[in-house]
């Protein structure tokens, strides 16, 4: 076992891992922090994406030791029930949720993309976003609905 | 350097996990240790050098991905990179184990030698350099020795005169490549070629293949459509896939090489043969 510290949704945590520990086991098990799925655990659906330092990556493909010292934020960490992000807001709003299951990992991307590029065309979300698969809606209303967060988290009112 | 003679063949060295942890997953390999590269501070940088760029092994390819100096100067990474999974994967990847990991289609591969990139590698007998195009020994295979490690890879800027071209077919976009291509070509004052580079990737054999046959085709000549289109079937003959290639049978390979060899090569030329602005030669 070994220690590692990291933050974890804004808060420090200090917790004992295996060497072959992944990220995802240790968010989902020890954290208890469910909202971060498992999908195919090779690195192609997206399920299980969380922000490292900010940038999307896969937990399931990331060793816990990995990112000691580092900061990782899960869907849980963006918003709170009575106030929700404004990208959960709009999924929400533009019907961009049916099963939900790859839901996290899109809004994680979603935000990291508007983050950093708060007016993206039509291509450079589908780009941020190609990493996430949806099973359920064909994509067009996630498109939808990220526009719609950044019209509103540029100030618009829509 | 220490810890892997230590522990020779038992240990793994471990970058973004991408490929690694994917293998670890599937059984093909379970190492009794993981060496993780990304600890050591000072293998991440894009430093530009007069006529070289240097690139530290764990560097990822995101970064690549946002560096100016890589848009700008040396598109043909720019390229391959774009090309390369998912924003996710290259976050994590790093181009020091994209060229490690030593599969047949990986992106970055083609696109590194068709600029003459040059590897430098240190291990417990110091350090030596070797051309990226020497580094693949089989699928898998690389010409590292136990308790070596690629620390940098350096790559030539092209000179003026030249164009590049990347091109990959492939499934799905962040799929590994069916075929990939990158050429690297450069005119004389009379828009003869001066010299090519031609390198298809994407599983053609069990590593990358340079066609200096068909380079040597194209020198000193004018590049006309006959004779790039000659120089794509001289270049797309011979391919050995391997018999489990699950991607495509090598006729279909050899068959789209031909049309994506001309297509670079063409593409290239047009890069080419503009004028020449300082900033455009890529
Ligand atoms: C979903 C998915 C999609 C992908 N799509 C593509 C694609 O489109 N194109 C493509 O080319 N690749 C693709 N890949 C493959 C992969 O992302 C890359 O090969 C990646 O660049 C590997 O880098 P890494 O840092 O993750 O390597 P790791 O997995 O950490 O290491 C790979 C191998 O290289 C060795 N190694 C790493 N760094 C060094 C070093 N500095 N010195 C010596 N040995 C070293 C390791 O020991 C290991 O054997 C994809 C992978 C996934 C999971
Ligand atoms: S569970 Fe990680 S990418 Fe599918
Ligand atoms: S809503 Fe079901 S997978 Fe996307």
């Amino acid at each position: 076992m070994k220690e590692i510290e990291f933050t974890i949704n804004g808060r420090k945590k200090r917790i004992a891992v295996r060497p072959k520990d992944l990220l995802l086991n240790v968010i989902r098990e020890e954290l208890g922090l469910k909202g971060t799925k498992y999908g195919c655990g090779t690195g192609e659906c997206g399920a299980c994406t969380v922000l490292l330092d900010g940038r999307p990556i896969l937990s399931c493909l990331t060793l816990a030791v990995a990112v000691n010292g580092k900061s990782i934020t899960t869907i849980e960490g963006i918003g709170t029930d009575e106030h929700l992000h404004p990208i959960q807001q709009a999924f929400i709003d533009a019907g961009a949720i049916q099963c939900g299951y790859c839901t996290p990992g899109m809004i994680l991307s979603a935000k990291a993309l508007l983050d950093k590029n708060p007016n993206p065309s039509e291509e450079e979300i589908k780009e941020a976003i190609k990493g996430n698969l949806c099973r359920c809606t064909g994509y067009v209303k996630i498109i939808a609905a990220i526009q719609l967060a950044a019209k509103r988290m540029r100030g618009e009112r829509v | 350097m220490a810890l892997l003679s230590r522990y020779g063949d038992k240990a793994k060295l471990i970058a973004g996990g991408t490929d690694l942890l994917v293998d670890m997953k599937n059984e093909k390999i379970n190492p009794q240790y993981l060496i993780s590269l990304m600890k050591i501070t000072g293998l991440s940088y894009i430093a530009e050098e007069g006529d070289v760029l240097r690139i530290g092994a764990t560097t990822t390819l995101r970064e690549l991905e946002e560096s100016q100096i890589i848009e700008k100067r040396y598109g043909l990474i720019s390229k391959a990179v774009k090309c390369l999974g998912t924003v996710q994967i290259r976050n994590m990847a790093t181009i020091g184990g994209n060229i490690c990991n030593a599969v047949p289609s990986a992106d970055l591969p083609p696109a590194l030698v068709a600029l003459n990139a040059t590897l430098k590698i240190v291990g417990p007998n110091g350090e030596r350099t070797m051309p990226l195009e020497d580094f693949f020994a089989g699928v898998k295979k690389t010409k590292l020795s136990v308790g070596e490690l690629l620390k940098e890879i350096i790559v030539e800027r092209p000179p003026a005169r030249s164009g590049t071209a990347f091109i990959k077919l492939s499934r799905t976009a962040e799929d590994l490549a069916i075929v990939n291509v990158a050429v690297r070509i450069t005119l004389n004052e009379d828009d003869t070629c001066r010299e090519a580079r031609i390198v298809i990737g994407g599983g053609v054999g069990p590593t990358l293949i340079r066609s200096r046959e068909a380079e040597k085709l194209l020198l000193g000549k004018k590049m006309e459509e006959e004779l790039v289109k000659r120089a794509a079937e001289v270049a797309c003959t011979g391919f050995s896939c391997r018999p489990t290639s699950i991607r495509a049978s090598p006729e279909y390979k050899a068959e789209v090489g031909r049309v994506l060899v001309k297509r670079a090569l063409l593409e290239a030329l047009k890069k080419a043969g503009g004028v020449v602005e300082d900033d455009e030669r890529n």
